[in-house]
């Protein structure tokens, strides 16, 4: 009789955490799963301690919710001084994503525009054709990516590390100068990656449409001694599409068509290693492109006009406890940029150009955080940059010498301090500040003041911040027209409001205002090419973004976002400025642990061209099919991407005579890994 | 001092708030802690004295995350009648016979060569990598949507001379192993 009530109890219990688990909010299950352990636990030993589970039956154990780290991080990203996404591995898995780009494309507000050399990334309204990504900031494990000549973030195959090696990637946008100093203009992209018991021992093979195959091996583990390592190959290579660019069709010639001009070669190589708050990275990457465009006026379907891309960045770093309540980190990190491009010209005009650039850098960051001080959280830091090479040239191939060369080096340091100030138990308020000394920046001091206000499924945040980006060594140097330029500037007003509906869903919306002066644009005076500090931006949006997980397994996620950007001088809308992104997200399981589905839709509107033409608006879907162990540790999935087999174009920029771009067509990829 | 009430609530705001943002851990630590109890309940133990001291030994590698809940999850109890003892190791090397050996977060040696060491003793390997069982561990506890999946690989436990009882069988989740991993070494 007794143990019948006991074991009804029991079951009591357990279906009780379960229940509670489901009626809460998403982030209120913690607490209230705290609150129900406590509650049930009646003979109150303690806060601390949780009721008794090892008295529950197996499946009354198997039914209780587990909330993981994620949302730990989640609950961070909620209260950080920024409007924050987070793509995880499993997010990168499930869709099915090749490159960075691939996930920044996913990402509200941000669109990647391709001109089949290299890929650029716009980010609320401002996509500049021509820009080298100088306005976004990459890091890799928290330091910066960014080279020392075009201060370009790589993002296509030329990004070191294979995507299927990146743990999660944060987006936080608006300026992060305050934090960050130089290149923070938009967002920080801080791409971590994985640890080596995340990775094990897995050999993938790919191969798809257009000639294209990718084969990585990986390796990594943690041994008892708590030392960790993971290295990590990736080989890859396509033959690309054959193009038609009716811009180059001549009269009795039939249509101008390139045959495998498009064509991609690449590697990268990965290691990391990492034993009680040590740990060292390094990566690498080899990349060779093909340019079917014919850009700078160059000869039309000649096969020598391509770009070789080389890129190593490695730092060293420790990080741990220093003091009671006072953590800190120290890091040394180098980086290597190699250019090489080859531009193919007519005899008469010189022939084949020979286009270089080399830059080398050094690194020292530290930091301490504290919160000794009560109510605040103390962060301030420093950071030296040594510009060992910043070098830049042209030649000619038949001819001995440089036409043209620019051999720089210099340093910049910089300091910052944050403050985070718990007002009261649901206000926060952001303090920041950052000091940079560089030749091209001068001195510069970015502010940043952010009010987060958390309250129960509720957060709402008011941001104000700043940043500069310094005119890079190409913008100074190449052109000769372009000598005296300034920094460019940026300031951003933002409101975030976001709310949980629910346990299951998530409304996030963000307003926001840019205001971007003196911005560096590269102007043709009369065949004179160079670079100038021109007009005032003001671009302001909104962007929304709601979320779900549900029981069955199915995760799906919609943005969108709304923009208007104006040049005040011309008074006109920015080109490649697309107003409207929609963005859909689904993944679903089809058979449990059998076959599971990623869709991705994404709707671009219409952008302007720099010639002033319109490109119509466009649906882009990609579906992926994942198998995971179809036979022993046999991973398969398909994907096919631009699935609709859509036809649209990314706007050219100065060196194209093409005012549009054809993008890739429908293409299929079978990939196949295996776990050893 | 006009600033001491307020710094002091929100301190005490600070503090309250500080067990919350632990508490996902805490419950994912102690729901598999109380699996790995009851896991152990469903293998049978050799009776008498096989064991050596008569006691089932729970062992913990040094530092794992799990070591504490583990120790409440199982205090005072028995299994196969036999008392129960948490010890904390250094070494895979070091685990008694009758165990049942808990690792985390993938810590310790690849599972190959660990299940040659522990093969005959008598020692269950319960651990939670994502692919814990599937590369030859006894028993994972994996989070699968939000739930934890208990996955045995029979084949692992009865090379191990483990027999476990059909009634967590019926619960859990079969794999096999996967050899090729045992070469990588």
């Amino acid at each position: 009789m007794s143990g019948q009530a006991a074991r009804s109890g029991r079951a009591w219990f357990g279906s009780m955490i379960g229940r509670c688990a489901r009626a809460f909010g998403w982030n209120y299950r913690a607490v209230v799963l705290v609150a129900c352990f406590q509650a049930a636990s009646l003979p109150a030993v303690g806060e601390e301690t949780p009721p008794d589970l090892s008295d529950l039956s197996l499946e009354d154990l198997a039914r209780v919710e587990i909330v993981q780290a994620a949302s730990r991080r989640e609950e961070e990203q909620r209260k950080a001084p920024s409007s924050v996404t987070v793509v995880t591995a499993e997010q990168i898995r499930r869709a099915g994503f090749h490159t960075l780009a691939d996930v920044l494309r996913s990402v509200a507000g941000f669109y990647v525009t391709e001109d089949r050399n290299y890929s650029y990334v716009g980010v609320r309204g401002f996509g500049r054709p021509g820009d080298y990504n100088t306005r976004i900031l990459v890091l890799i494990d928290g330091f910066r990516l960014n080279d020392n000549v075009y201060d370009m973030a790589p993002v296509g195959y030329d990004f070191p590390v294979d995507v299927d090696l990146i743990e999660r990637v944060e987006v936080v946008r608006g300026p992060g100068a305050a934090m960050y100093g130089n290149s923070a203009f938009f967002a920080v992209i801080n791409v971590v990656t994985k640890r080596g018991r995340d990775v094990g021992a897995v050999t993938t093979a790919t191969a798809g449409r257009f000639g294209t195959w990718l084969g990585r091996g990986s390796y990594g583990r943690r041994f008892s001694s708590g030392l960790e390592v993971l290295g990590s190959l990736t080989l890859g290579a396509s033959d690309g599409e054959d193009l038609f660019f009716p811009e180059f069709d001549q009269p009795g010639l039939g249509r101008a068509a390139t045959h495998g001009l498009d064509d991609e070669r690449f590697h990268s190589l990965h290691v990391s290693a990492s034993l009680r708050g040590v740990s060292l990275l390094a990566s690498h990457v080899s990349r060779e492109k093909g340019i079917p465009t014919a850009s700078y006026g160059t000869l039309f379907g000649d096969p020598r006009s391509a770009t070789w891309d080389d890129r190593t960045v490695a730092a060293l770093k420790y990080e741990g406890q220093v003091a009671r309540a006072w953590r800190g980190f120290a890091r040394v990190h180098y980086g290597r940029y190699s250019y090489r491009g080859h531009y193919a010209f007519d005899d008469a005009e010189g022939g084949l150009e020979l286009d270089y650039s080399l830059g080398e850098w050094w690194g020292l960051d530290a930091g301490l955080q504290s919160h000794a001080l009560g109510r605040h959280r103390w962060t301030v830091g420093g950071e030296l940059q040594d510009n060992a090479r910043q070098d830049q040239g042209w030649s000619y191939a038949n001819e001995p010498g440089l036409r043209f060369d620019s051999f720089h080096d210099s340093s910049r340091w910089a300091l910052y301090a944050q403050d985070e100030l718990r007002v009261s138990e649901s206000l926060t308020a952001h303090v920041g500040v950052r000091h940079d000394r560089g030749p091209s920046s001068g001195n510069r001091t970015s502010p940043r003041l952010g009010l987060v206000l958390a309250h129960g499924p509720s957060t709402l945040k008011i941001l104000y911040g700043t940043a500069f980006r310094a005119p890079n060594e190409y913008e100074l140097h190449y052109y000769e027209a372009s000598e005296s330029l300034r920094p460019e500037t940026i300031q951003t007003i933002e409101a975030v409001a976001e709310r949980y509906l629910g346990s299951r869903w998530r409304l996030c919306v963000s307003l926001f205002d840019n205001r971007i002066d003196h911005l560096i644009s590269l102007q043709d005076d009369r065949g004179d090419l160079g670079f100038v500090n021109t007009g005032l931006i003001d671009s302001r949006g909104i962007e929304a973004a709601l979320e779900t997980k549900l029981r069955s397994g199915l995760r799906a996620q919609i943005t969108y976002s709304f923009q208007r950007s104006t040049d005040r001088e011309t008074g006109r809308p920015l080109t490649n400025s697309p107003r409207h992104l929609l963005k859909l997200g689904v993944a679903a399981p089809i058979v449990e642990e059998r076959l599971a589905a990623g869709l991705d839709v994404q709707y671009l509107s219409r952008r302007a061209t720099l010639a002033g033409n319109t490109l119509p608006g466009f649906v882009l879907a990609n579906l992926t099919l994942r198998a995971p162990r179809v036979v022993g540790n046999l991973d398969a999935s398909l994907g096919a991407y631009n699935l609709l087999d859509t036809r649209y174009s990314d706007p050219g920029s100065e060196e194209h005579r093409q005012d549009a771009l054809p993008q890739p067509r429908r293409s299929l990829q079978l990939r196949l890994g295996w776990r050893f | 001092m006009d600033h001491l009430l307020p710094g002091l609530v929100a301190l005490a705001g600070a503090l309250a708030a500080a067990p919350v943002a632990r508490a996902d851990d805490r419950i994912e630590h102690a729901v598999k802690a109380a699996l790995v109890y009851k896991v152990a309940r469903f293998v049978d133990w050799p009776e008498g004295n096989a064991c050596p001291g008569g006691v089932v030994t729970v062992a913990v590698l040094d530092e794992d995350p799990f070591g504490d809940a583990i120790t409440r999850a199982v205090e005072g109890r028995s299994l196969g009648g036999h008392p129960v003892q948490v010890r904390r190791l250094a070494r895979v090397r070091d685990v008694p016979r009758c165990s049942v050996l808990w690792l985390s977060g993938g810590q310790g040696p690849p599972l190959g060569s660990l299940l040659a060491q522990v093969r005959g003793g008598f020692i269950v390997v319960v651990g939670d990598g994502t692919a814990f069982a599937s590369q030859g561990g006894m028993v994972g506890l994996r989070v699968e949507n939000e739930r934890l999946v208990i996955e045995v690989n029979a084949d692992a436990a009865s090379a191990a001379g483990v027999r476990i009882s059909s009634r967590l069988l019926g619960v859990a989740r079969l794999v096999k192993t996967v050899k090729v991993g045992e070469g990588t070494e």
